[in-house]
């Protein structure tokens, strides 16, 4: 059994919280040593989610995380369009509300890319959680 | 509370008159904005200009430098570009242009082709252009970050092969010719299924 499955999910999103670029309110200052992993949130919240909208994406992380975590538009949609020109987003135009929504869902490729990165991520939580704080456990 | 179809309008023209100049990234922003709005409408209990003013206040000048086409949009053109590389049609086409090319040498001379290729390299920018002015009448950022790629072909056909408005410039072989034909070849294709998809997606 992976070891993602023995991280209940708030507990998972705040470790993610610190997990961003400057481009993402945050608290903590030295967010150099994590950029990077705004697309992995994003690519876990779509598997998680099907499809969604820029907006629904930043509430969505601001509510897992009880408001600590704010993804700003300037950091979402380059990052949203990033992933879309790689292959690994999708995108789908409905009307709704009398206006167009650009929906965000992941492709095949994206799909298994997600695994691969969530893994990663996670062995980087390990890595870093032994380092920082040994006696803590899951 | 929903927006009405005036609201949504007012927010599109804002954008529009701040040089949101995409159909498609305006679009995006409009949604993104119009639900941040409803909420603060719901939440805060605001009339709608209230609430879209102390939206933007906050949030304009990080909202509209997403909408700029910037290096990062040409580089997603790029990236999406060199996704077709892996295509079985391509690899054919450049293995045909491998072997054609000692027949080929004696149909057409290599400084010719230069200037056909030049002369095409311009077709494509102008049946661009046209196709943006005249046919869709709009702008989309989806379709014209794709332009990235026909300008490093340009230089790639510059820098390999001269500057093929003169024959007697060119410095190329039959190598440098059949990596642009190729690029190019490649280049044709990428167009044709971004518009597959663009129509698709904004029908």
């Amino acid at each position: 059994m992976g070891f993602k499955f023995f991280i209940p999910k708030y507990f998972m999103y705040k470790k993610l919280m610190y997990i961003c670029n400057s481009k993402l309110k945050m608290k903590m200052k030295n967010s150099q040593l994590y950029k990077g992993s705004l697309n992995t949130i994003i690519m876990k919240l779509l598997e998680e989610n099907g499809k969604m909208y820029g907006y629904e994406i930043t509430q969505k992380v601001k509510a897992i995380t009880l408001g600590e975590l704010h993804i700003t538009e300037g950091a979402l949609y380059p990052a949203l369009h990033k992933l879309e020109a790689e292959g690994l987003l999708d995108v789908e135009v409905e009307k709704v509300d009398n206006r167009l929504r650009k929906y965000y869902k992941l492709t095949e490729t994206g799909t298994k890319e997600t695994v691969n990165r969530l893994a990663e991520l996670e062995d980087f939580i390990r890595n870093m959680q032994s380092l920082v704080n040994p006696k803590l456990e899951f | 509370m929903k927006l009405s179809n005036q609201e949504i309008l007012f927010i599109d023209q804002y954008l529009q008159k701040a040089d949101v100049i995409f159909v498609d990234v305006r679009s995006e922003l409009t949604d993104h904005i119009a639900s941040a709005v409803e909420e603060k409408m719901e939440v805060e209990e605001l009339s709608f200009y209230d609430a879209f003013k102390a939206y933007m206040v906050e949030n304009k000048k990080m909202l509209l430098a997403t909408s700029r086409l910037n290096f990062t949009n040409y580089k997603n053109g790029m990236i999406r570009f060199s996704k077709t590389f892996i295509k079985p049609q391509n690899i054919f086409f450049a293995i045909m242009l491998l072997f054609g090319f000692r027949y080929l040498n004696q149909l057409i001379s290599l400084e010719m082709m230069s200037q056909v290729l030049f002369f095409m390299i311009f077709l494509f920018a102008f049946v661009q252009a046209i196709y943006t002015f005249f046919i869709i009448k709009k702008r989309y950022l989806y379709l014209e970050n794709s332009s990235s790629v026909l300008l490093v072909i340009y230089y790639v056909n510059l820098f390999s092969n001269g500057f093929g408005l003169h024959a007697k410039n060119f410095i190329g072989n039959q190598f440098s010719i059949g990596i642009t034909l190729f690029l190019l070849f490649a280049y044709v294709g990428y167009c044709v299924t971004t518009i597959r998809k663009f129509r698709i997606k904004y029908s």
